[in-house]
């Protein structure tokens, strides 16, 4: 069991940061819900986080975050941040996160279409987004081919993708997450493609109606690029904040999470 | 002006006109005073008692980025605060000045920069709402944000408080919406922030109210006008059934433009429930743009009356106000009425009784939109989460009656305030399974000080927000505000006891300064101190917004 706290009213689940990842999903998916994932790119909540993931931390909704001189954490309640919103630093950092409260969402049926092209899985997962679905995953297939799985929400979307027959993912750990907007998704994606075509293989998560998560997904996980590798993609390809971090994680006694190294 | 440097503040006005002499700067005490306050409650108390504060020493109104970074760096080497300033409809104190101060008024920073190829615009930071959203309509897009304050609010004093719209619950809270900002920080660096790796940056920037930078430049997400929209009103029995239904809606993956549901005072205020069971339809146009017509169109001052289930406390309350209105007149209310008005509502607790005879029907109020295949499905699919939770359809009327007064906000003083009322609105998010216990011990609470209305909207899959609005009296200005002070510190109480935010979109200001840091765990203050040191190591951007000093204001 994955120590998690379920509440099936408010559909949220409270979980301690070291917990391992995929059996939170599959509790998840025993109770009919979902944490945006059908397996887990990270072996851990507290690695998921570290990494910024996406996926993970589009459902964050409440971290306890150890700061220097005592915890912080925010009210459990939607869009609660109230002034700057400094359990944002749970995230890309090696903070030390005690707990977090994550959204879990309903799944009433599954849907599938195999054998699209990229493009169109790109704007058949927005149009699922949009019209409410909050798992949308594509994967690569081969020869330029795409393959779209969705959880719905309500069983009267469900005649919008032609199998209700899922296709089982590959476990794999993922290697590079973006957070990009749905217009930048199929550009990044075919770089991406070209530039780590020696690794792993590309997944698409819908986010939200406005932005969707690309990731470069491996078995080894981390370790299958060099780290140089790894952080060359990511300058090439990851908007820099001009702001200088290291002043704001000096401030608070937080290392960012570069200086990590690679794992499996 | 003159090149005398005697004060921190002079030498400060002179700098920047030395460098900039393009910046207009005034120190007239009509522009001071105009900056002095923002629109808090304590704010209109100060106004009616005359007791008029003498504002900033100076206003700036910059032209650009650059010349936010000159000002914000020569206001750090003099010593001098500086509140940025939008367009000062915030309601939590969130500008304080004092003759030390100046105040930089963004409104020059107006750039409407539309990206249609990318859904986003680009924008400065001193655009109003209403100026954005027709550049965006007539681009055939919208932003998808319509704060009561649309009028009156700036793009910048959105992201700095962390605004919420009318139809958040299919767009977003301003936070939803914003992919990358520019700013400049302390030492009068221009800085840009997007959702990168690492730490979400924009996240500190969204809601830090001037405290740590200075927003000048947003880049928002924005949607083509729907096509086909749905509005409608529906019945719930009580409470507890209405926020079952709002909870099984958003949890279905519906996105409702509009979903909001007024408690049973309100329900009355809000025209009371229609004995129509029309089926609703979905009709062409958007519900921002009410179909064709002009979007920002204000309702007509009087309604078709409905036949609500209590037209006695509709018609009591009908009553009420235009005697109200009749006695202040225009001008500020006689003492006698300002002694009976606020005798009658410095204490409230009388109102337990008739607030216990009140019917406990709530009016939902429902708008769908989309394309027309996408409005059809949610209909039909809320229809039946409708009938599965015991809430009844009401017909089209409340939602167009909705539709045609969310706009309609007074800019002038009520007369109920000036008779001697004080009002305010408390704004509080929190998940559904607590929703009902948080209204039910929130009202109790404010018995003692306050009359209490409120409704729920701005909802999520994990939750939703309560608006309450609070009207209390005082036969002075020092027992209004500590009327008003009480009421508020008991409801942020019982927020607090709930884990409920303190604030959905009106921010935290320096009313609810002490709660901010009591609300995040002892860790907070450091953290915040911390965030506080790295942005503004000077300490001379808005010092004593969130708890957090700098110069001595």
């Amino acid at each position: 069991m994955s120590g998690a706290h379920w509440s099936e009213e408010d559909g949220l689940v409270s979980v301690p940061a070291a917990a391992s990842l995929q059996p939170l999903v599959d509790e998840a998916a025993g109770l009919e819900r979902h944490l945006g994932m059908r397996s887990a790119l990270y072996s851990t909540v507290e690695d998921a986080l570290a990494e910024a993931d996406p996926v993970l931390c589009q459902r964050l909704v409440r971290a306890r975050v150890q700061g220097p001189t005592g915890d912080v954490l925010g009210p459990l309640a939607p869009r609660a941040a109230v002034g700057p919103d400094v359990t944002c630093f749970a995230v890309g950092t090696h903070s030390l996160v005690g707990s977090v409260t994550l959204r879990a969402d309903h799944v009433v049926a599954w849907g599938a279409q195999e054998s699209c092209t990229l493009d169109e899985s790109i704007a058949l997962a927005r149009r699922l987004t949009e019209r409410g679905c909050t798992l949308v995953e594509v994967e690569a297939r081969a020869a330029g081919s795409c393959a779209l799985v969705a959880a719905f929400p309500r069983r009267s979307l469900a005649s919008l993708l032609p199998s209700t027959r899922p296709f089982p993912r590959v476990t794999a750990r993922a290697v590079l997450s973006f957070r990009v907007t749905w217009p930048d998704a199929a550009e990044l994606w075919r770089a991406l493609s070209s530039d780590v075509q020696m690794v792993g293989s590309l997944t698409l998560s819908a986010l939200n109606p406005d932005f969707a998560a690309v990731q470069v997904v491996h078995p080894e996980g981390r370790a299958a690029l060099s780290e140089d590798a790894r952080r060359s993609v990511e300058l090439r390809y990851r908007p820099a904040a001009s702001w200088p971090h290291p002043d704001v994680m000096k401030a608070l006694s937080l290392r960012s999470t570069p200086a990590r190294p690679a794992r499996a | 002006m003159s090149a005398s440097t005697s004060t921190p503040l002079q030498a400060f006005l002179h700098a920047v006109q030395a460098a900039a002499p393009h910046v207009r700067i005034s120190r007239r005490s009509m522009d001071r005073l105009g900056y002095a306050r923002d629109a808090s409650a304590e704010a209109f108390l100060e106004r009616r008692e005359g007791a008029l504060p003498e504002g900033p020493g100076a206003v700036l109104w910059p032209t650009s980025t650059s010349d936010v970074a000159l000002i914000v760096g020569e206001a750090g080497r003099h010593g001098v605060p500086l509140a940025p300033f939008g367009a000062g409809s915030g309601v939590v104190h969130g500008t304080l000045p004092t003759p030390q101060w100046a105040v930089m008024d963004l409104k020059l920073l107006d750039e409407v920069s539309i990206v249609p190829e990318r859904r986003e615009v680009v924008v400065g930071a001193g655009v109003l709402g209403e100026r954005l959203e027709r550049a965006l309509n007539a681009a055939g897009f919208s932003a998808g944000h319509f704060p009561s304050s649309i009028y009156c609010s700036t793009v910048g004093g959105w992201v700095a408080a962390r605004s919420a719209g009318q139809l958040s619950s299919r767009y977003g809270k301003i936070e939803d919406m914003v992919v990358a900002l520019e700013a400049v920080d302390g030492m009068g660096r221009q800085v840009r922030v997007t959702h990168g790796g690492g730490p979400d940056l924009l996240r500190v920037l969204i809601g830090s109210e001037g405290a740590l930078a200075v927003i000048t430049r947003v880049t928002l997400r924005i949607h083509p006008i729907a096509t086909h929209r749905a509005l409608f009103g529906a019945a719930a029995p009580d409470v507890e059934t209405g926020l079952r239904f709002m909870r099984r809606v958003m949890q279905s993956g519906l996105r409702p433009a509009v979903m909001r549901m007024y408690d049973p005072p309100d329900t009355l205020i809000a025209g009371g429930i229609p004995s129509d069971s029309a089926p609703p339809e979905v009709t062409a146009g958007s519900i921002g743009q009410a179909g064709h017509e002009y979007p920002f169109m204000r309702g007509p001052r009087n309604n078709p009356p409905h036949a609500v289930e209590k037209p006695l406390f509709e018609a009591l309350g009908r009553r009420m106000r235009a005697a109200l209105k009749h006695a202040v007149g225009s001008g500020a209310a006689s003492p006698a009425i300002r002694a009976a008005v606020g005798t009658a509502l410095h204490r409230t607790d009388w109102l337990r009784v008739p607030y216990q005879a009140l019917p406990t029907s709530c009016l939902v109020v429902l708008g769908l939109e989309g394309d027309q295949e996408d409005v059809t499905e949610a209909l039909a699919c809320t229809l039946e989460l409708a009938t599965e939770t015991g809430v009844r359809v009401v017909g089209r009327a409340p939602g167009e009656r909705w539709l045609r007064r969310r706009h309609a906000i007074t800019y002038k003083m009520p007369p109920f305030i000036r008779a001697g009322g004080w009002a305010d609105t408390l704004e509080v998010s929190a998940a559904w399974s607590v929703l009902p216990s948080l209204y039910r011990e929130t009202r109790h609470a404010l018995l003692e000080n306050a009359v209490t209305l409120a409704h729920f909207s701005h909802a999520y899959p994990d939750g939703a927000s309560i608006y309450f609005t609070l009207a209390g009296g005082g036969t002075t200005l020092e027992q209004s505000q500590q009327s008003h002070r009480a009421a508020v510190a008991a409801a942020m109480r019982v927020f607090s006891s709930h884990s409920a935010s303190l604030s959905h979109h009106h921010g935290v200001g320096r009313l609810k300064k002490d709660l901010l840091l009591t609300s995040l765990g002892p860790g907070a203050k450091s953290a915040l101190q911390g965030l506080k040191a790295a942005w503004d190591p000077r300490g001379v951007l808005n010092p004593g917004v969130l708890g957090l000093t700098g110069v001595d204001a």
